[in-house]
């Protein structure tokens, strides 16, 4: 059972138990009031018997006026009195019934006595006096002792409710005690078991909090007074036991940094609505430091809908000086880095300009004397046909085909060397055109292979239409030229994504029956002069697939291939969706 | 909440506690006596006022009370207290008149308790012998039972109406023999007792004159024991204990109290409920058995004419007992 609960029981308890007291002793008090009210009856009728009592004794010296005067009033004051005597239970009814009796019969007596004449010497009128004197005491008596008795029974009565109701209260006040000792014991048991543990809790936080560096606050909305922890005051600075208020803390505040802080603060303190609190400020501290403060923070709010309001905004703060000029440094040296590689890769960019000019210059000048080496080594061949024998003449003709082979390797490295070099501008090409137009190109070629191309619908995208040309023309020749033998070339080129989904790449495929590779070789065909197969198997320097890989990389695509060898390849050139004119 | 009602809670538990305590300190219910009963044995005269005895006799009282009672049945209180005299029971029951007149030979008689008051005393008169109205008495031969409330309440009556006691010719006749005196016309009337009276009325029809001879003035039905008796007043507790329960009793169930006294006296039921409003049952201890026992007394020396002083009557009276049992029915001036 919660504290609360216990308190409430514990109120509710007494409560009930007072009530009960305070109603036992106002019954109890009332009560006696009744039986006080009966008394004083009862004294009455005893004091008007006893009078009447005595007063008739005295009628036998004479019949005075005046007393039987008296006699009457009292016996009239008793009727009265007779008639407003309460009674509570049976026997008290019995005893007043006869009281009330007796009270008539008194009547009778004393009219009797009253209106005695009393003839001195005699005998008989003496002794019936005498008779009616001793009856009329006898009434009187009777009379008085029944209310002697009602006394009695009111007396005991009393004393019988008085001892109940001191019995009854004592037992209240004893459970009141009781429970209220009982409740209290448990609950304070309770409470020292809540503070203990409230104590480890808040040693525990405090452990945390110093092993973070943290210091802990609690910001008060209505006093406007900020309670801090040793370790906020150690951040901040400040010593001794003070809280402070708004205006300090907008002193030690960074101007430059309060306008943001104090937006916050009221943030996190809109009812409706409370932002978490979570801000970097720096502070001027006493001693001139400028420090770097963390702080998080949550509002603890009280009541629902238009009465809820923020009772308190409580968190930690932590100095993360070290760590902000952490970050600086950190972020300088980005920059410095970031430079040094930009320095480099122009560097390397020009590096490579001079790299492709000398490849291009390298392959464009050196076909000119190689041109004269085959010339000059046809002009030696002509001229000296006869005089030359066989050996000579052989070496000759194998240093024309090397000069020939020189020249078709120049002749591709020139190529290779322009897809970077003699660029053109992107431009709305048609794939289809460019398609057509390699076919024109290798017209010969695929009706000597009796080759079969099938072209399905390719999309118009923002290419180098040249170099676009130059890919397909490469690819699809590749394709005629690794057929299966006796099995005629069938090529087919289709978009396998043309685009038309938004964000999708192109994918352009170029599907051949050749004779297909490996595919551990997919990457390595390729690169710059690698054959998979000897020149004798099958003609060519091994460039054309690097001139598509680079056309293709200059258009931030890529091209790989899907392959199996004897089931033929496919190549899938793959360019963005930038490419799209629209 | 299921939780909440099983669960044992300690201030729960403790308020409960506390109110068992609290009625626990309630007054308890009479424990019955330990040990065997006491033996006590009584001398009544069966009349209406000694209705008590019979109804603790008949509902058990005495039983509960530990008492082992026996009674012996007489005519009058006058016989049952010579009885008691004469050592044939413990207890007698008396009226008044009765005790006061054995004083003057037997100090040794207490009170104990009045247990009934009565005022069903008549003179019943025989109408064949010219009575018609209390003058008519006077010359007449008038049965009475000496020291008994016959005696007195005759001498009342006469006096009342001017008529003394040398103008009649008294007859003492025992108490058991004045409805045959009546009935035969061995006297013309006589002062009888309210059973008694109540007889000869009924048994003489048309012949029978009466008239209410107490003049509304009760005598009380007492208990009366001797001296020797109070010293071991356990047993005399006892029986006033189990008599203060039957007059509680009689009080609230007054109509069964009237079908128990009619079956325990062999009385006729018609009886008891004529007499009833005459007749008191209530255990005390009045300050008029005083006035009433030094009238009485006086009236007896008077009687004698041959002077004397009177007894104090305070000698003879215990309250103490009572006074023990039951302090509120003692009302006596002390």
């Amino acid at each position: 059972m919660g504290i609360q609960r216990r308190i409430l029981l514990s109120i509710g308890a007494s409560l009930a138990i007072s009530f009960l007291i305070v109603f036992f002793v106002f019954s109890n008090l009332r009560s006696m009031e009744v039986e006080t009210e009966a008394h004083q009856v009862y004294d009455k009728i005893k004091d008007k018997t006893y009078a009447l009592n005595l007063l008739t004794g005295r009628l036998w010296n004479g019949q005075n006026p005046s007393r039987i005067r008296q006699i009457r009033e009292i016996k009239a004051s008793l009727e009265n009195l007779l008639l407003a005597m309460p009674f509570i239970d049976l026997r008290e009814e019995s005893l007043i019934r006869q009281i009330r009796q007796n009270s008539r019969e008194l009547g009778y007596y004393l009219e009797k006595v009253i209106s005695a004449n009393l003839k001195p010497g005699s005998r008989i009128e003496v002794e019936r006096f005498n008779v009616l004197i001793s009856q009329l005491r006898m009434k009187t008596q009777l009379i008085s002792d029944d209310t002697q008795q009602l006394k009695e029974i009111s007396q005991s009565r009393m004393v019988e409710k008085q001892e109940k109701a001191d019995l009854t209260t004592l037992s209240l006040i004893g459970a009141l005690i009781l429970v209220n000792g009982a409740i209290f014991f448990l609950s304070g048991r309770r409470i020292l078991k809540i503070q203990e543990d409230l104590k480890k809790q808040r040693e525990q936080r405090q452990l945390a909090l110093d092993a973070a560096k943290m210091g802990w606050w609690q910001y008060d909305p209505v006093s406007r007074i900020l309670f801090w922890d040793d370790h906020y005051r150690a951040i901040f600075g400040v010593w001794g036991y003070s809280h402070p208020g708004d205006e300090t803390l907008t002193r030690i505040i960074h101007p430059e940094d309060l306008p943001q802080f104090l937006a916050k603060v009221n943030a996190a303190l809109i009812p409706s609505d409370p932002q978490p609190f979570a801000v970097e400020y720096r502070i001027k501290r006493k001693d001139e430091m400028i420090r770097w403060i963390e702080a998080y923070g949550i509002a603890s709010t009280q009541g629902e809908g238009e009465n809820k309001r923020v009772v308190s905004l409580f968190g930690t703060v932590s100095d993360i000086t070290e760590r902000k000029e952490s970050e600086e440094a950190l972020r300088k040296s980005h920059l410095e880095l970031e430079l040094r590689v930009e320095e480099r890769t122009s560097e390397l960019e020009a590096m490579n300009r001079e790299l492709q000019n000398f490849t291009y210059i390298a392959s464009h000048d050196l076909q000119e004397p190689l041109r004269k080496v085959q010339i000059f080594g046809e002009m030696l061949l002509n001229r000296s046909k006869v005089t030359l024998d066989n050996v000579s003449r052989d070496y000759i003709r194998r240093m024309q085909d090397a000069a020939t082979r020189m020249k078709n390797l120049l002749d591709t490295l020139l190529t290779y060397s322009r897809v970077t070099s003699k660029v053109e501008p992107m431009t709305e090409t048609d794939l289809n055109q460019c398609v057509k137009e390699a076919l024109l190109n290798l017209e010969i070629l695929v009706e000597e292979k009796n080759a079969k191309v099938e072209i399905n619908r390719l999309p118009t995208i923002m290419a180098d239409e040249t170099q676009i040309l130059q890919l397909f023309q490469n690819l699809i020749a590749n394709a005629l030229k690794y057929q299966r033998k006796g099995e005629p070339p069938r090529v087919k080129i289709y978009a396998q994504k043309d685009g038309t989904e938004k964000g999708a790449d192109y994918e352009i495929c170029i599907e051949d029956n050749g004779i297909g590779i490996d595919e551990k070789y997919a990457d390595e065909i390729f690169m710059p002069f690698r054959r998979l197969h000897g020149r004798s198997e099958y003609e060519g320097v091994g460039i054309g697939l690097a001139i598509c890989s680079k056309i293709v990389e200059r258009h931030g695509g890529n091209i790989r291939v899907r392959s199996e060898p004897g089931k033929g390849s496919t190549f899938i050139v793959t360019l963005p969706s930038g490419m799209n004119p629209r | 909440m299921k939780r909440f009602l099983f669960k044992i809670h300690p201030p729960a538990v403790l308020l409960f506690l506390a109110i068992l305590l609290s009625w626990g300190c309630q007054p308890g219910v009479e424990e019955k006596p330990a040990g065997p009963p006491l033996k006590i044995s009584l001398a009544v005269s069966p009349a209406t006022y000694s209705g008590l005895i019979a109804i603790a006799d008949e509902k058990g009282y005495f039983k509960e009370a530990g008492l082992d009672v026996s009674i012996s049945l007489y005519a009058s209180g006058r016989e049952a207290l010579e009885a008691m005299c004469r050592g044939e029971a413990q207890v007698a029951t008396v009226a008044d008149i009765a005790f006061a007149a054995k004083i003057f030979t037997e100090p040794s008689i207490r009170i104990l308790a009045s247990i009934g008051t009565n005022v069903g005393n008549q003179i019943v008169a025989r109408k064949d012998r010219g009575i018609q109205k209390p003058s008519d008495l006077r010359g007449k031969r008038i049965g009475f039972s000496s020291q008994t409330t016959s005696d007195y309440f005759l001498y009342a009556f006469l006096i009342s109406e001017g008529i003394l006691l040398k103008d009649i010719t008294a007859v003492d006749i025992p108490p058991d023999q004045l409805l045959q005196a009546i009935l035969e016309g061995d006297v013309d009337a006589v002062s009888a007792f309210e059973i008694f009276g109540s007889e000869a009325k009924k048994r003489m029809k048309e012949n029978a004159v009466f008239w209410e001879s107490q003049n509304n003035l009760s005598y009380h039905w007492l208990l009366a024991a001797k001296e020797s008796l109070f010293r071991s007043p356990e047993v005399l507790k006892r029986l006033l204990r189990a008599l203060l329960k039957s007059e509680g009793f009689a009080l609230v169930n007054s109509e069964e109290a009237k079908s128990v006294i009619a079956r325990k006296w062999d009385f006729d039921p018609e009886f008891i409920r004529e007499t009833w409003h005459r007749t008191r049952l209530q255990v005390s201890f009045n300050q008029s058995i005083v006035t009433s026992l030094q009238n009485y007394t006086e009236w007896m020396i008077n009687k004698k004419g041959n002077g004397g002083t009177p007894p104090d009557i305070l000698d003879y009276l215990h309250t103490g007992v009572l006074d023990e049992v039951s302090p509120r029915s003692v009302t006596i001036f002390r």
